[in-house]
């Protein structure tokens, strides 16, 4: 009797358990939760992504018109996570992925105004339940991401001191493993910090240098895990357990914002503009001690605020205004593709994504030889500094005005 | 099959002896070239005015543009941007740049040269009467194309290098220095692509400029030659 009266309920139990565990699994295949995605590197895993489209463009699922801002998209959990400027407050949203309707909103810190554009700069981290965020004004904050209730804050420039820079605080959350990493730029030992992703303590801190507006990457070397930092002084490999710096590579008279890029083994691409150009570098290890080695310096891969991806041994990016593809171990140049101003790309099952400045979006292929365009269409206006982001055949853009969520996936044949 | 692949052999022979043959080009027929390659020199003596209309591009945003120019050396540039006028004159002497009703004279010899070459219509065929010195520097190569490299030297303080096609003889590529934020000196690359046939003469009908990293672009739409333009357009406010 009581056997009778349990099994249904066990079974509906078990089935939940396995359907959330199905769905957690799923969630965290497709998610692009952080900065350029899953690895932070701008390539995502997906299959399936449609190779051309209608005369009209791809499907578009939702679109919302939301607040200044260049705060890029982050995934995860079934929801967007994004910033934009609301009034006088820079504020993290959260909308359904599907529908794209509000689910929260919290507060951030003040907005940051700025002749090329107000509000936010970075993007959110999500990990777990757990949304970590970062304001213009150097305000640092853990959430939940289902309610958005607060968990703990951190005042990046009462606290350590941080000198916002001109643009405004830029800097992404690195997680690795129990911490949560930033590039604080604060005084007397605090430019480099990890705290506690539980609890906002801190772990440890490390190093005195000026901020730039790059986020910090975690890559492991020759076998050594190293957080990687790129800040107005150069590169820097620093010890994830205690911050110790291992390694400094000076690349200064530039503005660095640029994602480097890690080419396994122990290589690390740089690059910015203003001039000054790109690098790659080879991390060597002589008995424990760390040093970096030019390996080629030219100036054809000037990436200004997006960052290239890197496909096999090319490396695709914007040279500023140009789109280039160069190959990684020698830096020549294989192809350029101008009229698309300073846009941004991210990778996708053979395919390009491209975001022109001006709101086109392009297919490409990823084809080291030549620019092969395979689609194209309009799909914003203005101002398109925010790099797309791409999760469960979901691409999202946004530019100061609105944010668009479309379909990419399916039909893989039919005319442009 | 054999035959075809001899003849072919021959003709690629003769084809490289012919261009090994070529003497080397001087800097008038460079130029005699080029002033033929826009039209030829009697087609430019009849223009005494032009109306460029076009978009410019900066930032992700695109305004509109006119611009204005006349014989001798006058050069007017309007640009809209949210509902304002930013205009920029040469009376060919000096600069002036009017904005949200400011009027800024431009000393900037560097700014002038910069608005001589906008505002001339044949500086380079008549360099030696606009007081320009030129230097072939001979060729180079420029995204896949060869191209006559010539030092143009508009006064003491300023140098450019002017790139010319060498098949089409348009003029490709200025490269040189400006200044940037008032005080320092920048880089600066202006490319001229799509030359379209515009009342018997070539023009440029995209301008990409880079300083830096500040890039900016004009997408022409039209151009008017000989429209009646008012000289007041190019007094001094």
């Amino acid at each position: 009797m009581i056997r009778r009266k349990k099994t249904p309920e066990h079974w509906q139990t078990f089935l939940m358990l396995l359907f959330l565990f199905c769905f957690r699994l799923l969630a965290f295949a497709d998610d692009w939760h952080q900065w350029r995605g899953p690895e932070r590197d701008g390539v995502s895993g997906e299959k399936g992504l449609m190779t051309s489209w209608p005369e009209r463009g791809p499907q578009i699922l939702w679109r919302i018109p939301i607040g200044d801002g260049f705060s890029a998209v982050s995934v995860a959990l079934g929801n967007v996570y994004t910033m934009w400027a609301e009034g006088e407050d820079e504020v993290l949203f959260c909308l359904d992925a599907s529908t794209g309707i509000k689910r929260w909103q919290w507060r951030v810190g003040p907005v940051f105004k700025e002749d090329h554009g107000d509000g936010a700069r970075s993007a959110p981290t999500i990990e777990n339940e757990t949304v970590y965020v970062t304001g213009s004004h150097g305000h640092f904050h853990a959430v939940h991401a289902l309610n958005g209730n607060p968990l703990w804050s951190h005042d990046l420039v009462r606290e350590y001191g941080t000198a916002i820079p001109k643009w405004g605080y830029s800097c992404s959350p690195l997680i690795e493993g129990n911490s949560v990493i930033l590039d604080v730029g604060g005084k007397d030992g605090h430019a480099f910090m990890a705290f506690d992703k539980n609890s906002g303590r801190v772990i440890w801190k490390s190093h005195t240098d000026t901020l730039a507006y790059s986020s910090p990457m975690a890559f492991t070397i020759n076998g050594r895990r190293q957080i990687i930092f790129f800040n107005e002084s150069g590169l820097h490999g620093v010890s994830p357990e205690n911050g110790e710096v291992f390694w400094h590579y000076e690349w200064e008279g530039a503005i660095n914002i640029a994602t480097p890029i890690f080419i396994a083994p122990d290589k690390i691409f740089i690059s910015c503009s203003y001039g000054k150009g790109a690098a790659l570098l080879q991390i060597k290890n002589s008995g424990g001690r760390f040093s970096a080695e030019s390996v080629w310096t030219n100036e054809r891969m000037r990436n200004h605020f997006n960052s290239s991806v890197l496909v096999d041994n090319y490396l695709f990016g914007f040279d500023d205004a140009v789109l280039k593809c160069i190959r990684a171990d020698t830096g020549e140049e294989k192809w350029f593709k101008r009229r698309l101003g300073k846009g941004s790309l991210i990778y996708a099952d053979g395919q390009f994504i491209v975001l022109s400045e001006r709101g086109k979006l392009i297919l490409i292929e990823a084809n080291p030889d030549e620019y092969a365009e395979t689609a194209s269409f309009q799909i914003l206006k203005g101002r398109c500094w925010t790099p797309p982001s791409f999760s469960d055949g979901r691409l999202f853009l946004r530019n100061r005005e609105e944010i668009v969520c479309l379909n990419m996936k399916g039909q893989r044949s039919g005319g442009k | 099959m054999q035959i075809k692949i001899c003849l072919c052999c021959l003709w690629l022979i003769c084809a490289l002896q012919s261009q090994a043959q070529q003497p080397e080009m001087g800097l008038e027929e460079i130029l005699h070239r080029h002033t033929q390659a826009f039209g030829d020199r009697d087609t430019l003596k009849g223009i005494q005015t032009m109306k460029i209309t076009g978009t410019y591009i900066c930032g992700g945003y695109e305004y509109p543009i006119v611009i204005l120019r006349k014989r001798p050396d006058l050069c007017r540039i309007e640009v809209q941007r949210n509902g304002k006028t930013d205009i920029c004159v040469y009376d060919g002497q000096k600069t002036w740049q009017i904005s949200d009703n400011n009027v800024k004279n431009i000393e900037d010899p560097l700014y002038y040269c910069t608005m001589l070459a906008f505002s001339n219509f044949d500086i380079l065929p008549n360099y030696k009467t606009n007081g320009i010195a030129i230097e072939y520097m001979g060729q180079e190569k420029f995204e896949g194309q060869s191209a006559h490299k010539l030092r143009v030297k508009f006064n003491a303080e300023k140098t450019e290098q002017w790139y010319i096609d060498s098949s089409t003889y348009w003029l490709l590529k200025v490269e040189g220095m400006t200044r940037w934020y008032s005080e320092r000196f920048a880089k600066k690359t202006i490319l001229y692509m799509d030359y379209e046939v515009v009342d018997g003469i070539f023009l440029p009908h995209y301008v990409y400029s880079d300083i830096t990293t500040f890039s900016t672009e004009v997408e022409v739409l039209d151009v008017e030659i000989n429209p009646d333009l008012d000289p007041d357009f190019f007094k001094a406010p």
